[in-house]
């Protein structure tokens, strides 16, 4: 549908205003101006923070400088979850620009995976593309695919080529009309103040009767209380893409259309502001 | 019998819980260390076992090296020989900490093996030196495509960086296994016949006697 190709177009090209500062115990020859980016929500931090950089590394001494990293409020920011979930699980309540500190020492190693080169963000990203198709289709419409048609989904993310990755990526939306939807449904459930990472778990996109499942159901299975009753107060916000979406969803919809390029719907639940 | 479904010889969780079970009772008779650890407000949990590994480090070497020369240069002085001699005495060669996890992706529906690796001061070792202590065998293969098959990922309950043996193929190699066991009315322990054949690969070996002592579930 046309109008779903306009969703599936601001969702590609969301950005989020960005201030990186260099911290302040990074040993500099001057001071070091901020860096303001607009950064795409569908990427990665060591994707697209080249020019941050190169940037702070004007400054500096090259035997300052060891493997960069990204840190918000104290949170180390973990590379390979996608710029949009980073930003809607940690910042999203705050005053724009998003805040950003830039370290060249002290790699917290027992919170970020190291990311020495564009190959090992090129694996993780094809990893997850593979276990969500795993999930959809067995892993079958992925394993048709050739190695060129990988590399394209690839570059199409690394050179914010919308028509370029949908070209191929639609290929991984498509189900057999007669099943109604994917046979699981991939997504990750997010929240800071849980000891896990996130929630991953099965989920069909129409029940047993048929019907088809909503974000509601979701949520009512997998985190029953980010759902409010009608006489509470909300407690949480449940952001995709930095918009709540209607609990009336159907997830088989936004799993097709609020993915992330790695086909993975995530979702950040955060406690409602106050204010 | 371990019923799979036609289309693939897949491992659900209970089953997977099943069969930690069972391979768990076996290392307790062993005393060999294997543990269930278990998650907080959930059914889910993963084995795991910790093994010191002594490593010879290549630097280690050229330390030696030095060593010699440098007491050579002292041999006139017998009391700058007993110096050097003090100074320079290799440490003990370096010992690793392994830290073994084993997992099951609901999304694969295989079991995945976790681990990572730290010196005894704590210093994490990197991608490049675990690869110095994988297997032989299975090097050549790995660098043909590193990237595809031990990755550092997350650990999905811990939150931490691990290294992970990637589960794509694993429906692959143990069909074979499990088909062969259901023409022989067999019963197979998926984690025990699957952790024999990719545990070695990161240097984790199995005795023998958990594939012969160690049933599948019914």
């Amino acid at each position: 549908m046309a109008d779903d190709k306009d969703v599936l177009r601001d969702v590609w090209f969301g950005r989020i205003p960005t201030c990186f500062t260099l911290h302040q115990d990074e040993i500099t020859e001057r001071e070091a101006e901020p860096f303001y980016l607009l950064l795409p929500r569908v990427s990665y931090l060591t994707l697209v923070t080249d020019k941050v950089k190169k940037h702070f590394l004007k400054v500096m001494k090259p035997e300052d400088v060891e493997e960069m990293w990204f840190e918000y409020e104290g949170t180390p920011l973990k590379w390979h979850y996608p710029i949009g979930v980073l930003f809607d699980l940690h910042a999203s309540n705050t005053a724009l620009p998003w805040s950003v500190t830039v370290h060249f020492k002290n790699f917290p190693e027992r919170d970020l995976l190291h990311c020495p080169s564009n190959s090992v963000i090129e694996a993780h990203f094809m990893s997850s593309i593979k276990e969500a198709d795993a999930l959809k289709h067995k892993g079958q419409v992925i394993n048709d695919m050739q190695k060129k048609d990988h590399k394209q989904l690839w570059m199409g993310l690394q050179n914010d080529k919308f028509d370029q990755f949908w070209a191929m990526n639609r290929k991984l939306m498509e189900y057999p009309m007669e099943e109604g939807g994917f046979r699981y449904i991939p997504f990750r459930i997010y929240q800071t103040t849980s000891d896990r990472p996130f929630i991953q778990k099965l989920f069909r996109s129409v029940s047993s009767e048929g019907q088809p499942h909503t974000l509601g159901d979701l949520l009512k299975e997998m985190f029953p209380a980010a759902i409010c009753q009608d006489d509470e107060p909300k407690r949480y916000q449940v952001l995709i893409h930095g918009i709540e979406p209607m609990l009336e969803t159907p997830i088989q919809w936004l799993s097709e259309h609020l993915s992330h390029p790695d086909n993975f719907l995530h979702v950040s639940i955060i406690p409602s502001p106050s204010d | 019998m371990c019923d799979y479904p036609e289309a693939g010889c897949y491992l659900d969780e209970t089953t997977f819980q099943r069969c930690c079970q069972l391979f768990l009772q076996h290392s307790s008779s062993l005393t060999d260390g294997w543990s269930w650890e278990t998650v907080k407000g959930s059914e889910e949990g993963f084995m795991k076992h910790t093994s010191l590994v002594c490593v010879k480090e290549s630097g280690r070497n050229r330390t030696t090296d030095d060593t010699s020369s440098l007491t050579g240069q002292g041999e006139e002085d017998d009391e700058d020989e007993d110096d050097v001699g003090a100074r320079w005495v290799p440490e003990d060669p370096a010992v690793v900490r392994y830290e073994y996890h084993v997992l099951y992706s609901c999304s694969y529906q295989v079991p995945v093996l976790y681990f990572r690796a730290s010196t005894l001061d704590g210093r994490v070792l990197s991608l490049e030196e675990v690869w110095e202590a994988v297997h032989p065998n299975y090097r050549v293969k790995l660098q043909q495509g590193p990237w595809d098959i031990l990755t550092q990922q997350e650990h999905p309950i811990l939150g931490q960086p691990f290294f992970m043996l990637h589960p794509c193929h694993t429906e692959h190699f143990m069909r074979p296994v499990l088909e062969m066991a259901r023409t022989n009315l067999r019963r197979v322990n998926y984690v025990v016949t699957w952790l024999s054949a990719v545990g070695p690969v990161v240097g984790l070996e199995l005795p023998l006697s958990y594939c012969t002592a160690v049933s599948g579930p019914e």
